[in-house]
Order: structure tokens, then sequence, then C-alpha cells
């Protein structure tokens, strides 16, 4: 979809944390920066498929981010973007053995970052493991949470849309669905350890 | 799920929606109660991971629409670098020969001359059959040995038309430089020709009146009777010029 017209940083980040036409936002967060990220991880030992896995990631860090209120627009998105891919990105070099001679010249460049930022990289390692649980839901259950969590729609409006026969056959269904969720969160070996910090109170 | 606090509990106070004294004896059983926050830090990556779920959906349409809107891009640019390069090969080609025309044309332009062309002309042959005519074969005798002296004395003696003789004389003054006198012979002959109606030495006429103006740079006439001779295939000289011979004599034209 084309533009009209450039959102402003400011207006950027009011629709993604409103969710009020985000994907104007995301298109236009495209169509300026992916060049720039791309370029990066090029000029760093990465390919184009590198590039496109990781620039994904960094636009769901920095929607977070936003729709968390950790970032308000203090630094421009340009930058910012820029420096949640090189976070991700020497983080990536890092879990590969090849790439070990060249880690401690990355960390040296690697910027220094917001605490939110270098947590909310590292919870969204966590968050994959949780999209690939909720990914093996039922369609329905998957559409009634999205609905629900996502696009935040009143449960008659969501019985309607789902074509459940009542609200409260609709409320078992979503409380069903998120239990289900929870415990595969609970049991999952890949969120042992993010578990056991929340023990710990870390 | 914790005995005492369902899902539906932990969801009222993650929205808030908790009352405020059961909010804060929630917050001391999650102090102390690890099960209870195990429950409750699971439900928080769930709720997170719905909500993430979609947008990595959303992420992921625009980024796919990006990469296929680039690809088109980048496919039209790369035909249009490849137009342009081979518009760019057919443009240095049609420069190399245009510039090699234009080079051929100025070493044609410059070095074409009339002798660059009068200097492939035959010389006049005389006929092994002789005139039994004494005055004819002092003539070509003395032609054959070009003995101009007694070629003079014999023509100041010529005191009537004689085709023969006029011709040969005519290939005498052509021989010594002497064009205008040459084309006045030939001329001269092909009037008598015209009005006795034969046609007495007509083909060398028009040869050697090509060789005629060239020497006086009469380049109009000398083109007019060359293509007369290369428009005839039965004329006797029409093998003696070709068309570059023609090329040659437009260019002298222009020249002029």
């Amino acid at each position: 979809m084309k533009l009209n017209r450039n959102l402003t940083d400011q207006e950027l980040l009011e629709q993604i944390r409103s969710k009020s036409n985000p994907n104007q936002a995301i298109n236009q967060l495209y169509e300026q920066h992916y060049g720039i990220l791309e370029n990066y991880i090029l000029r760093n030992s990465g390919n184009q498929d590198d590039a496109a896995d990781l620039i994904q990631e960094v636009m769901l860090v920095f929607i977070k981010l936003v729709t968390q209120g950790k970032f308000r627009g203090e630094a421009s998105i340009k930058s910012f973007l820029y420096s949640i891919c090189k976070n991700l990105w020497i983080s990536e070099l890092r879990k590969s053995k090849s790439m070990s001679a060249r880690n401690e010249r990355y960390e040296m460049e690697k910027n220094e970052i917001d605490l939110d930022v270098s947590e909310e990289i590292s919870r969204n390692e966590n968050l994959r493991f949780v999209m690939e649980l909720f990914e093996k839901l039922g369609e329905k259950c998957k559409q009634v949470l999205t609905l629900f969590y996502f696009d935040e729609l009143p449960m008659k409006e969501i019985c309607e849309k789902l074509e459940f026969s009542s609200e409260q056959v609709l409320r078992n269904k979503k409380y069903k669905c998120l239990q289900s969720l929870t415990d595969q969160v609970k049991s999952s070996p890949a969120l042992q350890s993010h578990l056991q910090k929340a023990l710990r109170h870390e | 799920m914790n005995k005492r606090y369902q899902i539906d509990d932990l969801e009222a106070y993650l929205d808030g929606l908790m009352e405020s004294e059961k909010a804060e004896q929630f917050l001391k059983e999650l102090e102390i109660d690890s099960s209870l926050r195990v429950d409750f830090e699971s439900l928080k990556l769930a709720r997170e991971g719905i909500e993430l779920a979609a947008w990595k959906e959303m992420v992921r349409k625009s980024q796919a629409e990006f990469l296929a809107g680039r690809t088109s891009s980048k496919t039209e640019s790369e035909t249009l670098i490849k137009s342009i390069s081979s518009f760019a090969w057919i443009s240095r080609i049609a420069a190399s020969l245009t510039l090699f025309l234009a080079s051929a044309l100025a070493v044609l332009f410059f070095s074409t001359s009339p002798e660059s062309i009068t200097s492939k002309h035959l010389d006049y042959q005389i006929p092994v059959m002789r005139s039994g005519e004494f005055e004819l074969s002092s003539l070509e005798e003395a032609y054959q040995k070009k003995d101009f002296e007694t070629i003079n004395k014999l023509a100041s003696e010529i005191d009537r038309y004689d085709a023969k003789a006029y011709f040969i004389l005519s290939m005498v003054y052509l021989d010594q430089s002497r064009p205008e006198s040459a084309e006045n012979l030939l001329l001269e002959i092909e009037e008598r020709n015209k009005s006795n109606q034969s046609k007495e030495f007509a083909d060398q006429i028009d040869y050697y009146l090509v060789k005629a103006y060239l020497e006086q740079e009469k380049i109009r006439d000398a083109k007019t009777r060359m293509e007369k001779i290369l428009e005839d295939p039965k004329h006797t000289y029409h093998q003696n010029f070709t068309g570059w011979d023609q090329v040659k004599i437009r260019v002298l034209e222009w020249k002029n």
C-alpha cells in the first residue's frame, strides 16, 4: 500500500500504540528503514535472508517497546531501530560458532542500549517459543484469543463474528484456549529458565 | 492452576479489575507462593505471546508486500538497465560505424582527384588492320612511335576531314596534355557522325572525352559521358568504369 503522506515519528508511534491503522505505520517503517537495516547486516557477514529474518524480529521488538510505552520517541525511530538491529544481530553472531573470532570486535561495537530494550530483546526470545505454542492451537482458538487480546473486541462482537451460539459458549471457549496455552507455557522446557527466574524474583 | 486463584482471577488482576483488597492479598500470596508465581508468569507470557503473534503476522505481511514490491521495482530497474545497456552498445556500434564512415568519406573526399580516375585510362592502341592511305599510315606509324614532330608535320598536311586522322590527333593531344584540343577534335568527329549518320569511333569518343573533360576539370561533362558508358552494357568501354569511379566523380562534383 502506498502512503499518500509520510507519518511523523510521533504519529507513527501513536498509530502503533493505539492500534489504529497499524498497517500504515508498519508499511512506513519498512519503506523508510528496511534498506539501512539490511545494509548493516550485509556489511557484517549477513546475507539477504538473514536480513529479512532479523528485521522482522527488529520490528517486533520495536512494536513491543512502543506498545508498552518504553519508547515514546526520545530518540529518532531510525536510530532506535538501528540500535535494536545491531544488538539483535550481534546476539545472532554470538550464537554462531564460526563467528566466534569476530565476536569480540562486534562486542566492542555493540551499542550502549537502554536496559529496557535489552530486556525486551531477551524477553522476545522467550515469546518466540510462546508464539510457536500459540500457532499450534486450533484455528478457532487462535481466532478467539486474537480477537479478544489483540483486537480487543467485546465478547458480543466476537460471538457474532465467529458465529458462536452464545456469549457463554464463547467465554468457555476462550477460557479453555487460554488455559491450554498457559499450561503449555508452564510445561515448555524452553521456557523453564525464564520461569525459574520469575521464581527467584529476577 | 492454583486452587485459590483461577485464570480469571489472574486476568482480573492483570487488567486492573480485581478489587483493591483482594489485589493486596494476591500480591502477598504471590510473594510467598512459587507455584502461583509460575502460574502468573505463564499467563503473562501467554497473553503477550498472543498479542505478539498478531503483530508478527501483520509485520510478516508488510514485509512480504514490501519485499515483493522491491523485487518488482528491482526487476524493472534491471530491465531498464539492460535496455539502456543494449542501447548503449548499439549506440557505441553506431557511433563507431559513423566515425568509420566519416573517416572513409574524409579520406575519399581529400584523396579523390581527376587523376585518380584518369590514371587508369587505357591508351589508344592502333588496330592491326591499317588504312592503305599514305598520310594515315604515316600518322599511325608516327603515333605508334610517339614521334610527335612527324605527327605535327603530317597533321599540318591534312586538308580534309578524316575521322581516323582526327581521332589519332586527338589521342596525340591527350598524350601531350592538351585536353582542350583533344576535346575539340573528338566533338568534331561526333558532329560529323551525326550529320553523316555514321558511328565512327563513337565509343572511343565517349571514353576519351571523359579523360579530356576530367583533365580540364569539366566534371559534370565527364560524369555525363561516364554515365552513358556505364548505362550501356554493349558499350566497348562499359567494363572500364566501375561504380566506384562514379562515386569518385560525384565526390569531384561536390568538391567543385
